[in-house]
């Protein structure tokens, strides 16, 4: 396959091709049932956990799960509950803390008993941070809370990660990565549940936002787990192959082999597809 | 299922001689005692509780003497009393809670609660909402665990 140097971005675009482009289109066209939260949540446990492309381990540690409106919402939840100044980051999160002026600090910086949110994997190393064994290393001895923002590993192949680890709280998962941009819709799994934004949408204001459910239980019946990589793990290569990059484990990300510096092949992937498939 | 949830309590005490003591339970599980000397004293306690059960929070307040509380030639008196400032339960203050919920069974002295039926006034032996303890007595708190849900019970 031809590939042109062109179509790599700067911008780490998700992929977005012309099947999910279709199911969004039919969504709108079709006449759809409503999913509510109750029967969201099992089919979406389901399906986050049928990758075969990573190895998740410990989720029977997290038995609580509500229905988020994407990972930004768990964030945001989660700074609602603990205060702009009550958690911490570590250097090179998030650009949406950066943009609210939240800074990151060194893993040995990190204060005690203050809750950290982690972003797993990274977008910078396409993996686990390379420091994540001291990260749980050192919340275990300052009594640290981790809560673990995991919204590219759908997007991420041969992650090792067991989240079965006593300072591990709470982390979540989203589909927005595939092309769900226009409704997000993802789960939060707990260990133990406590009121927040995400407890109060899900348990007061009870069966709220139904068309986020209904959109991800539409994609869910259409779009198996593993959809990005299966369809294009071979195109991430051979792209990287044809413009000497260096491939990564996560699907529309690769590295430029001096600097490593990440850059975007989404919009290239998205772009090679055929309109059925 | 069980949930390990943080107790915090905030305290005021006033007394001229003897400080307010207090033991807090749960369940019947002593799991704090101690005296209360500060206007605003902090009590923290962690306790696992089964999700799914009725569980009862209380405050036994003591150490209040006959001698406590004494009346002084210009008709103003020295006493000892205790506050509950605040109460927080899995990081949520149930002030609002407190009010409607909780209730307060004092223990009045012997000579003075048989000078006040003499007197005909009826004591109450169930107090809705007191925080302001000038007898001894215990205060109760009762819910339900998970407590998140609990509490978003109470406001449906």
């Amino acid at each position: 396959m031809e590939w042109n140097k062109k179509s790599i971005t700067e911008k780490l675009h998700p992929i977005n091709d012309a099947y999910m482009k279709k199911l969004r289109s039919d969504w709108f066209s079709c006449p759809q049932k409503e999913i509510g939260y109750k029967e969201f949540i099992p089919q979406a446990i389901e399906w986050f956990q049928s990758s075969r492309v990573n190895n998740i381990q410990g989720w029977n540690a997290f038995p609580l799960v509500d229905v988020t409106m994407g990972n930004t919402h768990y964030i945001e939840s989660f700074i609602l509950k603990y205060g702009w100044d009550g958690f911490q980051i570590l250097k090179n999160e998030y650009a949406y803390y950066t943009l609210m002026g939240k800074h990151g600090v060194d893993v040995e910086d990190l204060e005690p008993n203050k809750p950290l949110l982690i972003t797993l994997p990274h977008w910078s190393f396409c993996d686990l941070r390379p420091e994540w064994q001291d990260v749980l290393k050192i919340c275990e001895q300052r009594n640290i809370d981790i809560h673990i923002d995991l919204a590219w590993i759908i997007t991420a192949r041969d992650i090792d990660l067991n989240l079965d680890h006593p300072c591990i709280k709470s982390f979540a998962m989203s589909m927005s990565k595939y092309s769900l941009q226009w409704s997000r819709v993802g789960l939060r799994w707990s260990r133990q549940k406590s009121m927040d934004s995400v407890t109060i949408f899900n348990n007061y204001y009870y069966e709220t936002n139904t068309i986020v459910t209904s959109v991800g239980a539409y994609f869910i019946n259409h779009l198996e787990r593993d959809y990005c990589w299966n369809t294009y793990g071979d195109r991430h290569h051979d792209l990287c192959s044809s413009l000497g990059l260096l491939p990564t484990k996560i699907i529309h990300v690769v590295q430029d082999l001096e600097t490593k510096k990440s850059l975007g092949i989404g919009l290239a992937l998205g772009e090679s597809t055929p309109n059925s498939i | 299922m069980q949930e390990h949830i943080q107790f915090e309590f905030g305290f005021q005490s006033e007394y001229w001689d003897l400080p307010p003591k207090i033991d807090i339970f749960i369940n019947n599980v002593l799991v704090w005692s101690g005296a209360v000397e500060s206007k605003n004293a902090r009590v923290l306690v962690n306790h696992t509780l089964d999700y799914n059960q009725e569980h009862l929070l209380a405050i036994r307040r003591y150490n209040k003497t006959d001698n406590q509380c004494v009346i002084l030639n210009d008709g103003t008196c020295k006493d000892q009393y205790l506050i509950i400032k605040q109460v927080i339960i899995d990081d949520i203050d149930i002030q609002n809670l407190v009010w409607h919920r909780s209730w307060y069974e004092p223990e009045y002295p012997t000579a003075w609660k048989q000078e006040q039926e003499l007197q005909g006034v009826v004591l109450e032996t169930h107090v809705p909402g007191e925080t302001w303890f000038g007898h001894n007595g215990t205060w109760y708190f009762q819910f339900t665990s998970p407590f998140y849900q609990y509490v978003i019970n109470q406001f449906r």
